[in-house]
């Protein structure tokens, strides 16, 4: 069992990384990734977020399941994420404080994250009718998030190096940044076939 | 109006000025025909949200705007969604999860924001339009460039032959980052040029 | 503690999502039947494809073990023509592919040889292993029998030629046609098919038989 979640969790941090690989989470891999500092900030924000959202959503599931209107999924989802990362706010801000000054920022972006929604939608659909469903879908969120948070940080760190180097004039600013995005998911691209 | 229309095919084009929905534009291009269904599952969200919230930017209270907004559109990407299953399943097929992720597209809720909740249902449906059109253009640009490199064909039809050897690595994921890349730099080149020739004239 | 203002937008937002709930319920209602039509449709157009001559198809009612554990055997559907077997269709899940998950629709015949395969889902390298859903890999199965082996390179009998640069994809699909056709064999040794007619056939006396009583019992109270 335990080798289960191992595999799940090594899944969804190098093979299928969630930037790199299945594109989701993209506006804040661009945005935020300036400075390592902020890139780190983030990342742990979205972790924090992720798996809270996947643990809210799995009893959200159930009960649209239960009522047999699993089609009102996306729409209730994207409430709970919305509801949720507001309350992590206030939450962070009144008990303790010195994370929220840290994160603060970036928390009302994650909404907008559609890494948050794509890795509740992902459980659904990959674990819906697994036993241990609850369990496999918060290591999911997790590790999803915490390949986010690799990727956005090796990012964060090759942009670092790139504000201080030649660049030619037509390349400065988003090509050369997308340019790099697609070296840095060459590089991803050998961990797929990783086997157990 | 033209103005309206124009603006976001050309110079706020959502993809390639603003770098906004990012996500599908790299997720799905893999092909020319999967980059005209975003494009246009896309457009028909934005059009029908954009109106809708216009109608109703006075009866949204200001303070929980953004949740209402959300609503609005949440709604309108399950009925397309849903339609897409009914009556297109094979679109529905190839973008897969990317059609609920529609919802967290910036690019919806940010012309919601910015434009449907200041201006009128017309003006904000042709806002829509524009926006939609130059969003589906510019996946279907980088969509017929991926599927040509990577693959040998357009819109499915081969074009080389068999003897082509296509570069795989086009429709993987780092062909992807690639594509835009050169495409923006591309752009950067021309519109230089331009300035240029402006300040000659 | 909640002010009127607070209470105002509180029922602005809930009036909102709940006439979008009433809205999405309705589409729902209207494309839930071709949505179910359409799936049902691929499946029976998948089992057509990949055993032609059957003209229906009945889900088989046992179930089966793999002794490969990479494989799962999801369903068993028993074709028929006439109301004879003609062939089994196999949907196996491997989960040793590149990219997770993939999924094979096997089609044999009373032979036990295979007549066509189908990838219904695989989540493989576009270009690479997703190549496998091409003639040129998914052909080298026709008539295949017994236990096959992936070789890279020029095959021989029984050995499949993998996919270039894509072996894993190539050993997932071979171990999900290998699992299919030990489970058709097994079918097709315990008679299970040929007992599924038998039954059916057997329903369909009964149903007649009391039929004909009801009819006699009716017209008896006529008189």
């Amino acid at each position: 069992m335990l080798r289960e979640f191992v595999i799940i969790s090594i899944g969804a941090i190098l093979i299928q990384n969630f930037v790199l690989v299945q594109f989701l989470g993209i506006c804040p891999f661009l945005g935020v990734s300036k400075k390592v500092e902020t890139a780190l900030g983030m990342g742990f924000a979205v972790v924090f977020v992720m798996a809270c959202a996947s643990a809210i959503t799995w009893a959200v599931q159930q009960l649209l399941v239960l009522f047999h209107i699993e089609y009102l999924q996306t729409i209730a989802f994207i409430l709970v994420i919305a509801v949720l990362v507001q309350f992590v706010e206030m939450f962070l801000q009144k008990s303790i404080p010195a994370l929220y000054n840290s994160l603060g920022i970036y928390l009302p972006l994650i909404t907008t994250n559609c890494a948050v929604l794509g890795v509740a939608i992902v459980n659904i659909t990959k674990f819906g009718g697994a036993e241990l469903s609850f369990l496999k879908s918060l290591v999911y969120g997790t590790s999803a998030g915490l390949g986010f948070t690799l990727a956005i940080v090796l990012f964060a760190g090759v942009r670092e190096r790139l504000e201080s180097s030649d660049i030619p004039e037509f390349l400065k600013g988003m090509p050369i940044t997308l340019i790099t995005a697609s070296l840095l998911s060459i590089a991803f691209m050998g961990f797929s076939g990783l086997s157990f | 109006m033209k103005k309206t229309f124009l603006n976001g095919i050309f110079k706020e084009n959502p993809t390639f000025a603003l770098f906004l929905g990012m996500c599908p534009t790299l997720a799905v291009t893999t092909a020319a025909f999967n980059g005209v269904g975003m494009g246009l599952s896309t457009m028909a969200v934005l059009i029908c949200s954009n109106i809708f919230i216009s109608l109703l930017r006075k009866f949204i209270p200001e303070k929980v705007r953004i949740a209402a907004y959300v609503v609005v559109i949440a709604s309108f990407v399950t009925v397309v969604e849903m339609a897409l299953k009914a009556y297109a399943p094979a679109v529905s097929e190839s973008l897969g999860l990317y059609i609920p992720l529609i919802v967290v597209n910036c690019i919806i809720l940010g012309r919601a924001e910015a434009f449907a909740s200041k201006n009128g249902a017309l003006a904000s449906a042709v806002d829509g339009l524009g926006m939609g059109l130059g969003f589906t253009l510019a996946l279907t640009l980088i969509g017929s460039v991926r599927e040509i490199l990577g693959a040998g064909t357009f819109f499915g039809i081969s074009l080389f032959g068999e003897s082509f050897q296509p570069v795989t690595i086009m429709i993987l994921p780092p062909g992807a980052f690639l594509t835009l890349g050169i495409i923006v730099m591309v752009i950067n080149i021309i519109s230089a040029k331009k300035k240029g020739a402006d300040k000659v004239a | 503690m909640f002010g009127k203002e607070t209470i105002v937008v509180a029922i602005k937002l809930f009036v909102i999502t709940a006439i979008a709930a009433l809205c999405l319920a309705f589409v729902n209602k209207v494309t839930a039947p071709i949505i179910a039509e359409n799936s049902e449709k691929a499946q029976t157009e998948a089992l057509r494809g990949v055993l032609s001559d059957a003209g229906e198809f009945k889900k088989s009612a046992t179930t089966f073990e793999s002794s490969d554990n990479s494989v799962t055997i999801d369903s068993v559907n028993i074709g028929f023509s006439n109301s004879e077997v003609v062939g089994y269709a196999v949907t196996v899940t491997s989960n040793a592919g590149y990219g997770g998950d993939v999924k094979v629709m096997v089609g044999i015949d009373k032979d036990l040889a295979v007549t066509d395969i189908e990838i219904l889902e695989s989540s493989e390298t576009a270009g690479l292993g997703a190549n496998a859903s091409k003639p040129k890999f998914k052909d080298q199965f026709e008539g295949a029998k017994g236990n096959l082996s992936v070789v890279k390179g020029v095959a021989q009998n029984g050995e499949i030629s993998a996919i270039a640069s894509a072996t894993i994809t190539s050993k997932a699909v071979t171990s999900c046609v290998n699992a299919a056709l030990v489970a058709a064999g097994e079918l097709e040794k315990s008679d299970a098919a040929e007992n599924a007619v038998q039954t059916e056939k057997k329903l369909e006396e009964i149903k007649q038989e009391t039929e004909k009583q009801i009819g006699n019992m009716t017209e008896g109270e006529g008189e």
